[in-house]
């Protein structure tokens, strides 16, 4: 079989790890509050809110595509009001599988992040608020610290998931060369028009790009439980 | 203030910071780094599946000949179709069926459809029969392929324009020679693509396909040749496929001139050396549209 890839797939390779990266680092920024909140909050409000944060699990990403589509589009629920605020229209561009896909990596960084906040040592947290740590001080010294692992697999699911990702991307992003046509799209199109060789090239070219980046991370985590 | 520069410094010297920086360093890269290049003078085509292998070598000429940047995007007709109505920013749309277009053209957002191309189907067994191209022959031969067929993969009838003339021409043989509906089983696929892929990888014995397919794979120049079956054309509606041209494009001149380039005698007739079959120009009038 012989291995080639074009430059357009070489492209769709940038692309999916710039949009793995900028939706893990989002998500990761996004869901530490909340999962703080959550793992720390037993009311009705926060189970309400967890059980809408893991509903993006149900639907299947095609779908969850069509219906981001629907509210992005310029008649949509968040489509008009980016008009107000001078933004382009978000579907079909790289925006916008932004928006699509930190809605799709949800649940997958935000478990991991509550697992792991409910697990903490309360006991180290109160000593350091009696000795009036301040609120970042005890985020950075004893809670960021302590759920190192947390946020590493929150971080791992986070990316490969994002990774993978492909019906909501070929829903929202419309297929785009360089702007949203994502690794997977590429592996598909090449498939669809009976390229099995590229297909097969690109298919390769992901999975040990994948293998090596969750193995480092995976090997980081490794030390980190030893040295713990 | 001592505290806090220790502080800073442990945490500068931790791993997880320097795993952070990296991070933040590769995630900085790829942002501002990024090539993202849309010329100006370019051309973007949405396209059925099935037709995108003959587009790309329409659309290396047409960029040779004005230099014109031409962007392919392929799918199935009834998912551009959608992101079409929601703003998908393309200047043709080349669709798989005649319903689409003609459903953008009456939203007031396409020129009226225009037919570029006409799909033949193929019947691929697993059995080698006798080749003749009389179309009674043909539908000896074929019955005599379905006994050998134990299971058999269709796409979509609802969804997939090739799906809907495969079920027809079924319909059409058993009426023909007044066979009972034999025992195989009927595996349904998303698309004519999905019913390859099922026979290539030999999960189904038989399946409909596109000459073009056919073609495009050199199937009839390999030992498959005997047991492909070239289905009549007057056996199932025909399977016309159209075009249009979007009223929101911003290169409206350039998407002409592909249409007149697409509809030319010297392309048509490199659409039917891809498996395609020779298209009535009778409502192909009105190429420059509103």
């Amino acid at each position: 079989m012989p291995f080639s890839l074009s430059p357009d797939d070489w492209q769709s390779i940038i692309l999916t790890l710039k949009l793995s990266l900028i939706v893990t680092c989002l998500l990761l920024l996004a869901c530490t509050p909340l999962a703080l909140w959550l793992s720390n909050n037993k009311s009705r409000l926060a189970v309400f809110v967890q059980t809408i944060t893991a509903l993006p699990l149900v639907l299947p990403p095609t779908v969850l595509g069509f219906y981001c589509l629907l509210i992005l589009s310029p008649t949509g629920f968040i489509g008009q009001y980016s008009h107000w605020f001078g933004l382009q229209s978000l579907a079909f561009s790289f925006a916008g599988i932004v928006f699509a896909s930190c809605l799709y990596s949800l649940p997958f960084v935000l478990q991991p992040l509550i697992n792991s906040f409910s697990l903490l040592d309360t006991r180290a947290i109160e000593a350091a608020r009696t000795l009036q740590a301040s609120p970042s001080d005890v985020f950075f010294s004893i809670i960021l610290p302590q759920s190192k692992l947390g946020f590493i697999s929150a971080a791992i699911l986070g990316f490969a998931h994002t990774m993978g990702e492909f019906g909501v991307i070929l829903m929202v992003g419309g297929n785009i060369g360089g702007e949203t046509r994502v690794a997977s799209l590429q592996i598909y199109e090449h498939v669809e028009s009976l390229n099995f060789a590229q297909a097969h090239s690109l298919s390769l070219v992901l999975l040990g790009f994948s293998f090596v980046v969750l193995f480092m991370v995976y090997s980081l985590g490794q030390k980190q439980a030893v040295f713990k | 203030m001592k505290y806090i520069s220790t502080h800073v410094a442990s945490w500068l010297n931790s791993p997880w910071f320097r795993s952070t920086a990296l991070l933040i360093a590769l995630f900085s890269y790829l942002v501002f780094f990024s090539s993202n290049t849309y010329a100006s003078n370019s051309l973007r085509i949405a396209t059925a599946s099935n037709f995108l292998p003959s587009l790309q070598l329409l659309a290396l000429q047409f960029e040779q000949k004005h230099a014109i940047h031409v962007d392919i995007i392929a799918g199935s007709s009834g998912k551009l179709f959608t992101q079409i109505s929601h703003g998908l920013p393309v200047d043709i749309f080349l669709s798989g069926d005649t319903e689409k277009p003609q459903l953008l053209h009456n939203k007031q957002l396409a020129t009226s459809p225009i037919t570029y191309a006409q799909g033949a189907l193929v019947f691929w067994g697993s059995h080698a029969t006798s080749t003749n191209t009389a179309s009674n022959a043909v539908s000896t031969t074929l019955a005599q392929a379905l006994q050998h067929c134990k299971n058999m993969s269709i796409a979509n009838a609802k969804l997939a324009p090739y799906g809907k003339a495969s079920m027809q021409s079924l319909a059409f043989i058993k009426e023909a020679i007044k066979i009972h509906p034999s025992s195989y089983q009927l595996i349904t696929s998303e698309n004519i693509n999905q019913s390859l892929r099922f026979k290539i990888s030999r999960h189904v014995d038989c399946t409909f396909i596109a000459k073009s397919q056919a073609i495009q794979l050199s199937l009839f120049k390999t030992q498959h040749h005997a047991t492909l079956i070239n289905i009549p054309e007057h056996w199932h509606t025909p399977i016309i496929q159209q075009a249009v041209i979007l009223n929101r494009s911003k290169n409206k001149n350039n998407a002409q001139l592909f249409m007149h380039f697409l509809l030319s005698e010297k392309n048509q007739q490199f659409i039917r050396s891809q498996g395609y079959l020779a298209i009535t120009p009778l409502n192909n009038i009105n190429v420059k549209g509103h």
